[in-house]
């Protein structure tokens, strides 16, 4: 091993927290939810990396406790060009292209979506443009001092597992629309569905235990921080008051009981469209568990994962590499979007007649009636923009890669991507911002074929189509980067 | 439930015995020959009696065998109602950890014999074609059950008041191994880096269920342990081993005392294995990290069930449930057959033909050129020609039996020892119909227990509908609908052990 005072890597770690100091709304869910308190501050966290300086390769990755980065509504969204322009403002020496936001996916982390919910925030209550400027600013500094922060550095990484994420579909043998009267979505498949119903077939998808890490260590070989990559969404609360990063506030208080408060944690969401905490079936086994042991399941995941980061941990710490191929590939690729189709307009139109006509008459439908519109926007606009663009990013570190995508992105991609990677280890990391709207879900086409939430026409921009695109131009852009 | 120490209602006993051969054997699990060249590991027999106030009783014993066959089970049961006064031969059940590097088996088939209706043969060249210098299956057997019906006599002898407790952990081990390609097929170990594949075609399950017993002093006695894949990284092999759980038990050992007894559960896995390459996307991940551990695969996945349990244990020691309510049943249930149709059967012809004629060849070529059986492991092409050719034939057997009766009978148990229940079957059973049981079981806590019995794969509908080995006429008795028929008797008798708890035998 090479001494990592003398490593070609230079790594630096920054972390901001962007918790509002009051009442904001929260950025999930079919209805409003004004917090009503804090529950694990909400942060940013980045990780800069380079290699050879000063003309080499880099990458700032920025983890955001948030739901997604939506400050626009669709083509409008501006997220990620605000916070890139707020670094740049900050300073020149940092290529704002090769930073890197993804989002943890926290269903309790404050709204930056500007009318979200149709109507304006309540009196005393933070507004999306207010919660964006807390998000932007806290971004930009942690890109800019973690920059700043750059030191030669050793990486190692490893594999380890924690049971945190479970398949959310529920497939049964017959169509679960036909006899529940449920929402329009609905087909073999219900997102959450009950699995004690004698018409329970099995789980659609999936479920990936394993826990990717990346360790990171200054010059005299001590712990500086670890990347946490997992394929679940930070949801275990979701459906809370208050602020919250969810279960990664618990995972990084247990990392850092265990290793100390200095060490930085960066929360990454593998592909997990179709993943959740929330176990659909066997509940009442883990909740016995949960009990005896006497944690909450935020809690709980904070110990499993934290067990995982110590298990890989001596690996981690005997194969601490200095000096490794560092590359960074950034490239636009372009998405066949998901066609509507006639059937499907006509049915959407039909929805939405019914769900206009309940607003008139008092029913809160806002949230309902906004997807059926887009799908229309979307048939009456998919014939002269067929394609969306998405801005890959693929860095090499050694023998590991990560490979970022904008989706919610069901597993089975991602699985496909791992399963051919050039890479000993790949993390995919997925609800990465970019130009434009992020992260409507990426159905599998198993997922289309059962439809339910996250696999109709209402959820999705993007069908496997596009997904295998995804898997195809990320795969060649690893194989690129084995090959230079 | 309480947390003091037993009052003497339940009564447990525990035994363990090696069934390792001691001579030269055909081991089991390929669809061909392999003469034991050595022993990795002893081959045991774990036997758990227990008996509640009321009288009943039950005795688990799992085995490291691909299966169990139906002659060992019946000879057991019968040994026992000899020697055994009190306990009821039918509350015995045998389960198999399904290694691929054991013996004892029945009919040709191996695993499926007796669903096939096939009976014990004694004769090696029955099985695969040609003689072979091994141990006579029959002889195992009969030597084998006598030992595991000595073993479940001593576990039945020596009960004594006790306790039990259970909990849930985790483990990553089993992978599904159905690999499906964009093309709507399936191939078992298809190549998860094709540029073709799709998705692994069901689901895993990484929960570690464990089943404590204690004696009157507190003392730890026995862990049941059910994890839903077959123990088989050792599957190719030529040499005896029971495979990772040789390295669990040790394990588990090493950390709660070296008396305790291990009774090693196969969950629902008929569409599991431990992870390979073919199988699995973050295999060079999991390969350099067992590498960086210093373990052997086996001994990396026998660390990994040891932890899992011993994380649960010291929750579980807080409900030992002294007087655990106790129900049994066994029955005999009639399945659903899988339809052989007539494009199934000609499919079979066919390629029973085309093994027929490679065996008629390969065996012509050996009696003209006898030297050829000096070389190492010989057998191996035309026990592959004679074993695929019978595999295959058996479809026509099948065909002929679907005539005379619709239906498969499969004995069935379902055990409420507490708050938890047990439930088993004989099948390879794929993992989407443990799961039915599992979410509708009004137990706290389900251990769904596979190849208790001889049973072969039992394919969900999307393993029909992709296809491949496991999914295939061949290879499956009973179908889909079969497996609902399970899943539905299971679930209303578990459940009736809760509506009414004096319910049972």
């Amino acid at each position: 091993m090479n001494e990592v005072q003398n490593a070609s890597l230079r790594i630096g770690w920054a972390t901001r927290n962007v918790t509002p100091d009051r009442p904001v709304v929260l950025g999930a869910q079919h209805r409003m939810r004004v917090s009503e308190g804090v529950d694990g501050p909400v942060t940013v966290t980045a990780l800069a990396m380079s290699a050879g300086e000063p003309a080499g390769d880099s990458i700032i990755f920025v983890s955001c406790d948030t739901g997604g980065f939506r400050h626009r509504w669709y083509d409008e969204n501006d997220y990620l060009p605000l916070c890139r322009a707020a670094v740049r403002a900050r300073t020149s020496e940092i290529d704002v292209d090769r930073i890197v936001l993804h989002a943890t996916h926290s269903h309790t982390a404050p709204n930056t979506l500007i009318g979200r919910f149709g109507d304006a925030a309540p009196e005393g209550v933070m507004t999306a443009e207010e919660c964006m400027d807390v998000f932007v600013n806290g971004i930009a500094e942690a890109a800019v001092e973690a920059w700043s922060n750059r030191q030669p550095a050793g990486v190692s990484w490893g594999l380890g597992t924690a049971v945190v994420g479970h398949n959310r579909r529920a497939t049964y043998f017959d169509e679960a629309s036909d006899r529940r009267g449920g929402a329009v979505v609905n087909g073999f498949t219900r997102m959450y569905g009950e699995t004690n119903d004698p018409e329970f077939s099995h789980i659609e998808g999936y479920e990936d235990h394993y826990v990717d890490l990346f360790y990171t260590w200054d010059g005299g070989r001590n712990l500086t921080g670890v990347v946490v990559n997992l394929a679940c969404p930070a949801q275990e609360t979701e459906m809370g008051m208050r602020i919250s990063a969810d279960f990664w506030h618990e995972i990084r208080e247990e990392i850092r009981r265990r290793h100390g408060k200095h060490v930085q944690i960066l929360a990454q969401c593998s592909s997990a469209g179709d993943q959740s905490p929330h176990r659909l079936w066997y509940k009442q086994a883990e909740e016995r568990m949960l009990k005896l042991r006497g944690l909450t399941m935020r809690q709980e995941i904070g110990r499993r994962v934290a067990d995982a980061v110590d298990d890989v941990l001596p690996a981690a710490r005997a194969s601490i590499e200095t000096s490794v191929p560092f590359r960074h590939a950034i490239k636009d690729i372009r998405l066949p979007r998901r066609m509507v189709s006639d059937e499907e307009a006509a049915t959407v139109r039909s929805d939405l007649a019914k769900l206009e006509a309940e607003a008139q008459a008092g029913a809160n439908n806002y949230r309902l009636m906004r997807p059926c519109r887009r799908v229309l926007e979307r048939y009456e606009s998919q014939k002269e923009s067929p394609e969306i663009v998405m801005e890959l990013h693929v860095v090499r570190v050694g023998d590991m890669a990560f490979a970022t995508n904008r989706f919610e992105l069901f597993l089975d991609f991602g699985i496909r991507i791992k399963a051919r990677s050039p890479a000993v280890q790949t993390f995919v990391v997925q609800l990465a911002a970019n130009d434009g709207w992020t992260g409507s879900y990426l159905p599998s086409e198993r997922a289309v074929a059962n439809k339910g939430y996250g696999g109709s026409v209402y959820n999705n921009e993007i069908g496997p189509e596009g997904g295998r695109v995804i898997v195809e131009e990320t795969v060649k852009v690893l194989n690129e980067l084995w090959e230079r | 439930m309480g947390i003091k120490a037993g009052g003497g209602l339940f009564r447990i006993g525990w035994a363990s015995v090696d069934v390792t051969p001691t001579e030269p054997v055909c081991l089991w699990g390929q669809l061909y020959a392999r003469v034991s060249e050595g022993v990795i590991s002893p081959i045991t027999a774990t036997a758990l009696a227990m008996e509640s106030e009321d009288g009943q009783s039950s005795v688990l014993i799992s085995c490291d065998f691909v299966s169990v066959p139906e002659v060992i089970q019946k000879a057991v049961r019968e040994e026992l109602a000899r020697t055994a006064p009190g306990l009821d031969a039918e509350g015995v059940v045998l389960s198999a950890t399904h290694t691929h590097t054991s013996v004892a088996r029945t009919g040709f088939g191996g695993p499926g014999s007796a669903l096939r209706g096939e009976t014990e043969t004694r004769d090696l060249a029955e099985y695969y074609g040609v003689d072979l210098d091994a141990m006579d299956p029959a002889g195992y057997n009969r030597w084998a059950a006598g030992r595991i019906a000595e073993a479940a006599r001593r576990a039945w002898e020596s009960r004594a008041p006790g306790g039990i407790g259970f909990g849930l952990g985790y483990a990553t081990i089993g992978h599904n191994r159905r690999v499906s390609f964009y093309s709507g097929t399936t191939r078992m170990y298809g190549g998860v880096n094709d540029p073709d594949f799709s998705h692994p075609e069901g689901g895993t399950y990484t929960g570690v269920g464990a089943l404590f017993t204690w004696d009157a002093g507190r003392k730890l006695t026995g862990v049941v342990v059910n994890v839903a894949c077959p123990s088989q990284i050792l599957e190719h092999e030529f040499k005896i081993a029971a495979d990772f759980w040789h390295d669990a038990r040790e394990e588990l050992r090493d950390r709660l005392g070296e008396d305790v007894h291990v009774l090693a559960q196969c969950g629902p896995a008929g569409d599991q294995s431990p992870g390979r390459e073919s199988i699995q996307a973050d295999w060079k991940a999991h390969e350099r990290m067992v590498r960086l551990s210093g373990r052997t695969a086996c001994r990396e996945t026998g660390v990994r069930i040891a932890e899992a349990v011993s994380a649960v244990l010291p929750l579980a020691e807080k409900e030992i449930d002294w007087t655990p309510r106790f129900r049994r049943s066994c029955e005999t249930v009639n399945l659903s057959r899988r339809n052989i149709t007539a494009p199934d059967l000609a499919e079979a012809a066919a390629q029973a033909e085309q093994h027929r004629a490679e065996y008629e060849h390969l065996r012509d070529e050996l009696a003209a050129n006898p030297r050829l059986r000096e070389d190492p492991r010989w057998y191996v092409p035309i026990t592959r020609a004679y074993c695929r050719w019978r595999w295959q034939s058996s479809v026509q057997k099948r065909f002929e039996a679907q005539q005379a009766s619709v239906t498969v009978p499969a004995e069935i148990h379902v055990i409420r020892i507490g708050e938890a229940a047990i439930a088993t079957n004989p099948f390879e059973f794929y993992l989407d119909f443990g799961l039915q049981i599992m979410a509708r079981s009004k137990a706290a806590q389900t251990f769904v227990v596979q190849l208790a019995g001889e049973g072969t794969y039992l394919p969900s509908a999307r393993a029909v509908a992709g296809g491949s080995y496991g999914a295939t006429p061949a290879s499956t008795p009973v179908g889909p609908e079969g497996g609902r028929e399970l899943v539905n008797y299971t679930v209303e008798k578990i459940n009736s052990f809760w509506d009414d708890p004096a319910g049972g035998a």
